[in-house]
């Protein structure tokens, strides 16, 4: 039945999978056929962009299109990471509070309020300043962060479906409690969770990205923060260190934002086919 | 002994902001094998209240269930769905009453108790005149029509093999003549296999169709039953009065004809 | 009823067809209605989902859906003005005065936050500029037997009965000559349903208004409508005197859903006469009905029945008329 609902999108989002299957095709594919190592160090210093290099090259002689590549890896990494862990966490613990109702429910509103006043960025830097820096780390303090709203949104479903009559009739027949929760209501409730993750990946990488730009993150991870930090002292100079990883961020996130349009209006029962 | 024994059920609600809503206040009904009794009332009489405290399916503040001799209260969890199989509902939302995502096949499987061979899911539908039974199988209760989904739902009910169905409104949903299709429906049933049907309408001409015995319910109290002739005839409560009135049948007015 | 029955009546439909969607996936909710509505006549249309009823009954107003629903065929007039081919700016002089409507469900035609005598008060400032607001207000609600209290009173704060009165004052606000009430009481229960309808026969005669009722619920039609019509998939099949067609119903669609109405045993000992359901896909050639019917001959399947004339005033669109009525 969802098959049938992909028909309702529209071209951005269609666009957006374009551009972020086209990323991670990259990342994927083109490690492998760049021969030697393409972060050594070369003679070319700060070369603008040029056939050779389209993207220029940074203050080691290093080719900024290639750093690019690798540093899409590294955002698609945290994001799904963090989306996944979102998704995991909000669905289950949303999905508990909206079915079983009473002290479960108010515990897990009160947990809920309590992580989402919390100013994210201002967490995750005294995190990562604490802890020191780490991918997975960074990955988890948005997970820790970003699962309310996930929870808000699969409780209020749950809620609405355990009122249906089918779940009664499901337990007239002797079906147990938690077997109707896993099987019959919490896939009709995910439909929603799925925007909500392509938004939380775009939020990830720019989370990420502004870490990395402070400096809070690994040394020797290349990623687009990274890029932009280290772009920052030739703003004038060599302005094509900033621009393109720059670009690379605005349009992920962007396609993720679009994708997450396009998921909410897949899975809305308000808009049909 | 009774099939169902509803004993002095009651049950308040909770409103914010408001005072408690008393659904059910010292309710007694019982419904005897083979028979079918018609709880009549309008919305907000707290009739559907009662049909699902009967299911247990909410607790009730006071008061005992007893189906089929065992009482419902002393028992929970694997031994309550047990005591309960024989029992089962039929909706009144029939567009409610199936999970959007399963097809009828396994809906009727999770329903089939003993025997879920694909034989047996066809017998069902075909019990319920749901024809050619294979190809309802496989399709969705969204694509069913309104009286379609009805059928499915009876059918549902009848794969446990039931004593007793509570039909809340079974015929609301369904088109004019689809519902006297589906009366024969339950009336065939009864003839076949001696359900008992604790029917929950608001729906006089539905009662008087098919009911041995009526009860009407006003404001979460039984303010009149007996047979249901006599109470149709001759109405004793002021409210069953007032129902009856209020009836406007192609006939003609199951009372006096109501003024503005 | 001052206005005795005059050369042009207040309505006239002619053959109408309605359609919905795009034209490769075209569904003909109305595909040929026939009515008249004389000036202070109660008409109820019969039928049950499907049948288009609830379509004619929009279209006489021109609230089809936008691009979506159009008049394919046949003509509307009202008071003799043809508005078939109407834009929305012309229908905008048409709503209210001379034609209302009520519709089914009053929560979601009220608007939910505005106060029931803003609303009132709204109706009677369009289409009666010259009268002093709030008494001709308090007049309304006198008409539809609400106390003032109303007036200051959100729509969700008022039970279905009360919200569809309140309907009814905001349609009488525009001095209908006809009201169009679309399922009017389907969501009441029902003593409540009694009473609106009782309202609504009160009203007709003291206003000297004409009321158009559309139902799929046959007892409630037959008590307060002079004349009926019965639609089956999209056509007007049978129509005459409420008491005629009733009581001696020629069509076997109509005979089929009279006995369903009853709810009583009939001779076979069966509930229902009527087999099946409309399919989703009717049949374009031939009587509609001949899948269900239990009277259909070859002809039924291949040409679609010509009105024979019953009695005066009762027509009915069946083939098998001829042979077993003596009609003129």
């Amino acid at each position: 039945m969802p098959i049938a609902r992909a028909k309702a999108l529209k071209w951005p989002a269609l666009a957006s999978i374009g551009i972020i299957g086209f990323l991670l095709l990259l990342t994927l594919i083109v490690p492998q056929l760049l021969s030697g190592d393409p972060l050594a160090l070369t003679d070319d210093i700060l070369q603008p962009p040029s056939a050779r290099h389209w993207f220029g090259t940074d203050d080691l002689g290093r080719d900024v299109l290639v750093e690019i590549i690798y540093g899409t890896r590294v955002s698609f990494l945290i994001g799904c990471a963090a989306a996944l862990a979102t998704a995991v966490a909000g669905t289950g613990i949303g999905s508990l509070g909206g079915f079983f109702g009473g002290i479960t429910d108010t515990v897990v509103t009160r947990l809920a309020e309590f992580f989402q006043v919390m100013p994210t960025f201002i967490l995750a830097v005294v995190i990562v300043a604490l802890a020191g820096p780490g991918l997975l780390r960074v990955a988890a303090v948005i997970a820790l962060l970003s699962w309310p709203q996930t929870a808000r949104v699969v409780r209020g479903e749950v809620l609405r479906l355990s009122r249906l009559d089918f779940v009664d009739a499901l337990r007239c027949v002797g079906i147990t409690e938690w077997r109707i929760l896993t099987f019959e209501i919490i896939p009709n409730a995910v439909g929603p969770v799925f925007a909500l993750s392509a938004l939380i990946v775009g939020n990830a990488i720019l989370l990420e990205a502004s870490l990395s730009f402070l400096g809070l993150s690994d040394p020797s991870v290349i990623s687009w923060g990274r890029l932009l930090s280290a772009g920052q002292r030739f703003l004038f100079s060599a302005w094509w260190l900033s621009l393109f990883p720059g670009l690379a961020i605005l349009i992920t996130v962007l396609a993720f934002n679009l994708l997450a349009d396009g998921l909410r209006d897949m899975f809305d029962p308000r808009h049909t086919g | 002994m009774p099939l169902l024994e509803l004993r002095h059920l009651s049950k308040t609600f909770v409103r914010r902001g408001g005072p408690p809503l008393r659904a059910v206040d010292d309710v007694s009904l019982t419904v005897e094998r083979g028979e079918c009794v018609a709880l009549v009332g309008e919305s907000g009489s707290g009739k559907s209240t009662l049909a699902r405290l009967a299911l247990r399916l909410i607790d009730a503040d006071a008061g005992e269930v007893l189906f089929d001799g065992a009482c419902l209260h002393a028992v929970s969890g694997n031994a309550l769905r047990q005591a309960r199989i024989k029992m089962q509902p039929v909706f009144q939302d029939a567009s409610t009453a199936f999970n959007p995502r399963r097809t009828v096949r396994t809906i009727l499987r999770q329903a089939a108790v003993g025997d879920s061979s694909e034989a047996h899911l066809c017998a069902l539908l075909e019990r319920v005149e749901l024809r050619p039974a294979l190809a309802f199988l496989a399709r969705y209760p969204n694509e069913l029509s309104g009286g379609q989904r009805q059928r499915l739902s009876i059918a549902r009910a009848l794969a446990t093999e039931p004593s007793l169905i509570i039909a809340d409104e079974p015929l609301s949903g369904a088109d004019v003549s689809v519902r006297a299709q589906i009366l024969d429906l339950l009336a065939d049933l009864q003839a076949q296999s001696g359900v008992s049907y604790l029917l929950i309408t608001h729906d006089i001409l539905l009662a008087r169709a098919f009911s041995h015995r009526i009860a009407v319910m006003h404001q979460g109290r039984i303010v009149e039953r007996g047979d249901t002739p006599t109470v149709l005839q001759a109405p004793a409560h002021a409210y069953t009065c007032r129902l009856l009135d209020a009836v406007q049948s192609v006939d003609g007015p199951v009372g006096d004809a109501p003024s503005a | 009823m001052t206005q005795a029955l005059s050369a042009e009546p207040l309505l006239q439909v002619d053959t109408l067809q309605v359609t919905y969607g795009p034209r490769d996936r075209l569904v003909h909710a109305v595909r040929d209605a026939t009515l008249t509505v004389q000036h202070g006549e109660s008409i109820g249309i019969a039928g049950e989902s499907g049948c288009g009823k609830s379509t004619l009954a929009r279209a006489l107003l021109g609230l089809l859906p936008e691009r979506v629903g159009r008049i394919a065929g046949g003509r509307i007039r009202i008071a003799g003005q043809d508005v078939t081919g109407f834009r929305e700016t012309q229908w905008t002089g048409l709503r209210g005065h001379p034609v209302a409507m009520v519709f089914q469900d009053p929560l979601s035609f009220l608007n939910p936050v505005v106060r029931a005598g803003a609303q009132i008060a709204e109706s009677v400032r369009q289409h009666d500029p010259d009268v002093a607001i709030a008494p001709r207000c308090r007049e309304l609600l006198d008409l539809v037997k609400l106390p003032e209290t109303v007036l200051r009173q959100y729509p969700h704060e008022l039970s279905g009965g009360m919200r569809q009165r309140v309907m009814l004052a905001i349609a009488l606000g525009c001095r209908p000559r006809l009201l169009i009430a679309d399922e009017p009481t389907t969501a009441l229960d029902v003593t409540t349903q009694a009473e609106i309808m009782a309202l609504l026969g009160s009203l007709r005669s003291q206003l000297a208004m004409a009321l158009l009722v559309v139902s799929h619920d046959l007892g409630l039609l037959r008590w307060h409508c002079d004349r009926l019509y019965v639609m089956y998939a999209g056509r007007t099949i049978e129509w005459g005197d409420t008491a005629t067609v009733i009581d001696r119903p020629a069509h076997p669609y109509t005979r089929g859903l009279i006995a369903a109405s009853r709810l009583q045993r009939g001779p076979g000992g069966r509930f229902g006469a009527l087999r099946g359901e409309l399919p989703a896909h009717e049949q374009i050639v031939g009587c509609p009905f001949a899948p269900r019917c239990g009277e259909a001959h070859a002809i039924c399947r291949e040409r679609m029945p010509d009105t024979t004339s019953i009695a005066p005033g009762h027509r009915a669109k069946c083939w098998q008329l001829n042979s077993r009525d003596a009609s003129a």
